[in-house]
C-alpha cells in the first residue's frame, strides 16, 4: 500500500508534466469516483459516463494548476465541482420552467384544464427539445431554462433580436404539434 | 438558513419534490457568488460520501476530445506517437481487420514472379484475415503472415511468424501449409493454432479438429513426417535441439487470445512478460533471476487495462511496479514490508 501511494504522487508529476500514460493510469483509477459523484448529484437523464469522460478532459487541460504535493482528489473535486454545478444549475432552471406555468403557456394548455404535468410529458419535451436544430435549441434553452431575454440572448449569440424571435416561434410551433399528438396518445392509453 | 437551503439541495438531488419557492431559492443559491464557500462545502461533502459506481468511460473518447479542444486552440500538446498510441489501442478491438498492414511485393520463385501478401500486426493489435481460398486466420499480436496472391494449383504455402490460429477451409487435393522457421504444418481443413515468434525458442502448434502433419523444414526432405497430430493434441518443437515433444493441451488460452482475451494459465514469469508487452505493446524490465520460480494463472477480459493486470500481478506474486518514461520496472516486495 505504501508503494501505491507514493507511485501515485509520481504520477501526478508526470501528469503535471504532460505525461498520458500517466494521466490513463489516473483515469482508470478514479473514473469509477467521479461517476459515483456523477451519480449522487445529476438528474437522472444525463448519461454520466459523458459527465466523467468530460471531467477527465479538464483534468489533463487544467494540468497545469495540480500541486503535486497534494492529494489528487483535492485537484479532481476541483475540477468535477465545477462541472457538476454546471449540471445542477440548469436542472434546477429545467425545474422551474415546468412549475411555473410557462410551460402550459408555452404548449397552450389551458389553465384549470385536467391534465397535470407527468414526469413523462416532461421527458417528452426535452426529447423533442432534443430533436430541433442545434441553434434553435440553444436559443429555445437559453428562453426557456435560463430566463434569458431575448436582448441578452442576441448579444450573447451575436445574431439578431428578431433571429431570436422567429427561432423561438419555429421551436414553439414544433414542440406544440409533436407535443399535441403526444398527449393525444397519452388520452387514448388513458382511457383504454 | 443555510441549514434550511442545504436539505432543499439535498431534496433537488434526491429527485423529492420541491416548491417553487424552494427553487427559486435553490438557484440563488447555486449562482449567488457569496454563497459559494457554502456551495462548494455541500458539494465536497457529497464527493466524499458517494459510493464508487462502475464506469465504462474511455480514455480514448478522452483522448479524442482533447485532441478537438487542442485543434481548436492549434496548440498541439499530443505528439504523434501518443495519438497513434490511442488509435492503435482502439483499433486493437474494433477495426480489427481494417488496420492489417497489407503490403504487396513480388517474390520470385522457381516456376518464375508471383505476387506475395504480407500482413504485419504490430504490438497491441490482432488481426482476423480470410484468404482467397475461403481459410480464415485470426493473427496475434507481434506476428507476420505471408502468402500468395493467389494459391499454386499443387499446394496452398503460408508463412508465419509469430502466433496464428488457422480454420482451414477444406480442398482435398491441394493441401495448406504452415511454414514455420523450424517445422511445416501440413493439413488438408482443420482447425489449428500455430505459436511460433522468431524470438521464441519454441514453436507450438495446437489442433481443434482434423488432423495435421508436422513436417520437416529442411529443403532435401520437406515432405518428411515428424508427426501426426490429433484433435486435442498439442506438440511443440525447440529450435535448438530440433526435438518435438507433447505439451498440453491449452484451448481456453488459445480461444482466449482470438476472442481478444488475455489468459495464463500456470505461465511462468518470462512467458507471461513477453505475452503482456506483446498484448500491451509496453515494454517491461525486471531482473529474470529473480522471478523465474514464479507461476500464475489469470484470465483477463476484453479491453481489460494494463494497470489492473499488474495491480494483480503485483499482488498475488508480491512484484511492485513503477512507470518510467513509458516503461515498466519490475522489483520483488522485500519480505519486511
Amino acid at each position: 500500500m505504501k508503494k501505491l501511494l507514493h507511485t501515485e504522487k509520481e504520477l501526478i508529476e508526470k501528469l503535471k508534466n504532460g505525461d498520458s500514460f500517466a494521466f490513463e493510469v489516473l483515469f482508470y483509477k478514479y473514473r469509477n469516483k467521479v461517476k459515483g459523484f456523477a451519480r449522487n448529484m445529476v438528474p437522472a437523464q444525463i448519461d454520466l459516463e459523458e459527465v466523467v469522460q468530460e471531467v477527465f478532459v479538464k483534468v489533463w487541460m487544467k494540468r497545469e494548476m495540480i500541486k503535486p504535493d497534494k492529494d489528487f482528489q483535492a485537484y479532481l473535486f476541483s475540477i468535477a465541482k465545477n462541472l457538476i454545478l454546471d449540471y445542477l444549475k440548469s436542472a434546477v432552471n429545467r425545474r422551474l420552467y415546468f412549475v411555473e406555468e410557462n410551460f402550459q403557456q408555452d404548449m397552450l394548455i389551458e389553465e384549470g384544464s385536467e391534465i397535470t404535468i407527468t414526469q413523462e410529458a416532461e421527458d417528452k419535451l426535452m426529447e423533442l427539445i432534443d430533436q430541433m436544430p442545434e441553434r434553435r435549441r440553444e436559443i429555445f434553452k437559453l428562453s426557456r431554462f435560463n430566463g434569458m431575454s431575448y436582448k441578452q440572448i442576441a448579444e450573447r449569440l451575436h445574431i439578431s433580436e428578431n433571429t431570436v424571435d422567429s427561432q423561438i416561434r419555429n421551436a414553439l410551433a414544433f414542440l406544440r404539434k409533436e407535443f399535441r399528438k403526444f398527449l393525444a396518445l397519452a388520452f387514448l392509453y388513458f382511457f383504454q | 438558513m443555510t441549514k434550511q437551503i442545504i436539505e432543499i439541495a439535498d431534496r433537488f438531488i434526491a429527485d423529492e419534490a420541491c416548491s417553487r419557492q424552494d427553487l427559486v431559492e435553490l438557484k440563488m443559491w447555486l449562482s449567488n457568488p457569496a454563497s459559494s464557500v457554502e456551495v462548494e462545502a455541500w458539494l465536497w461533502e457529497h464527493w466524499a460520501m458517494s459510493p464508487e459506481d462502475d464506469s465504462n468511460a474511455m480514455i480514448e473518447v478522452v483522448f479524442r476530445q482533447i485532441d478537438e479542444y487542442q485543434n481548436i486552440s492549434s496548440k498541439p500538446a499530443f505528439s504523434l506517437s501518443q495519438i497513434m498510441k490511442v488509435y492503435q489501442r482502439i483499433a486493437a478491438f474494433l477495426l480489427i481487420p481494417l488496420i492489417t498492414l497489407g503490403v504487396l511485393f513480388w517474390m520470385t520463385q522457381g516456376n518464375g514472379s508471383r505476387q506475395m501478401v504480407e500482413n504485419i500486426v504490430p504490438r497491441g493489435q490482432k488481426s482476423q484475415i480470410i484468404l482467397p481460398d475461403g481459410t480464415r486466420i485470426w493473427i496475434n499480436s507481434d506476428t507476420k503472415v505471408k502468402y500468395p496472391g493467389n494459391f499454386e494449383k499443387k499446394q496452398r504455402d503460408i508463412y508465419l511468424e509469430g502466433e496464428a490460429f488457422f480454420d482451414v477451409a477444406k480442398e482435398t487435393s491441394r493441401p495448406f501449409v504452415v511454414h514455420t522457421s523450424g517445422i511445416n504444418v501440413k493439413v488438408l481443413g482443420t482447425k489449428f493454432n500455430v505459436k511460433a515468434y522468431p524470438n521464441e525458442n519454441q514453436i507450438e502448434t495446437s489442433l481443434f479438429e482434423g488432423k495435421i502433419n508436422l513436417t520437416a523444414d529442411d529443403s532435401k526432405s520437406s515432405d518428411r513426417i515428424l508427426k501426426e497430430v490429433n484433435p486435442g493434441e498439442a506438440f511443440v518443437y525447440s529450435k535448438e535441439s530440433h526435438k518435438l515433444a507433447s505439451k498440453s493441451f491449452q484451448k481456453e488460452e488459445i480461444d482466449g487470445w482470438k476472442n481478444n482475451r488475455l489468459i495464463f494459465k500456470d505461465d511462468t514469469f518470462n512467458n507471461l512478460v513477453r505475452k503482456v508487452e506483446r498484448w500491451y505493446d509496453v515494454k517491461i524490465l525486471y531482473d529474470e533471476k529473480l522471478f523465474d520460480d514464479r507461476h500464475l494463472t489469470v484470465e483477463l477480459y476484453e479491453g481489460e487495462r494494463l494497470e489492473r493486470l499488474l495491480e494483480i500481478v503485483g499482488m498475488t506474486l508480491s512484484v511492485n511496479y513503477q512507470y518510467d518514461k513509458g516503461k515498466i520496472i519490475l522489483t520483488p516486495k522485500s519480505k519486511n514490508m
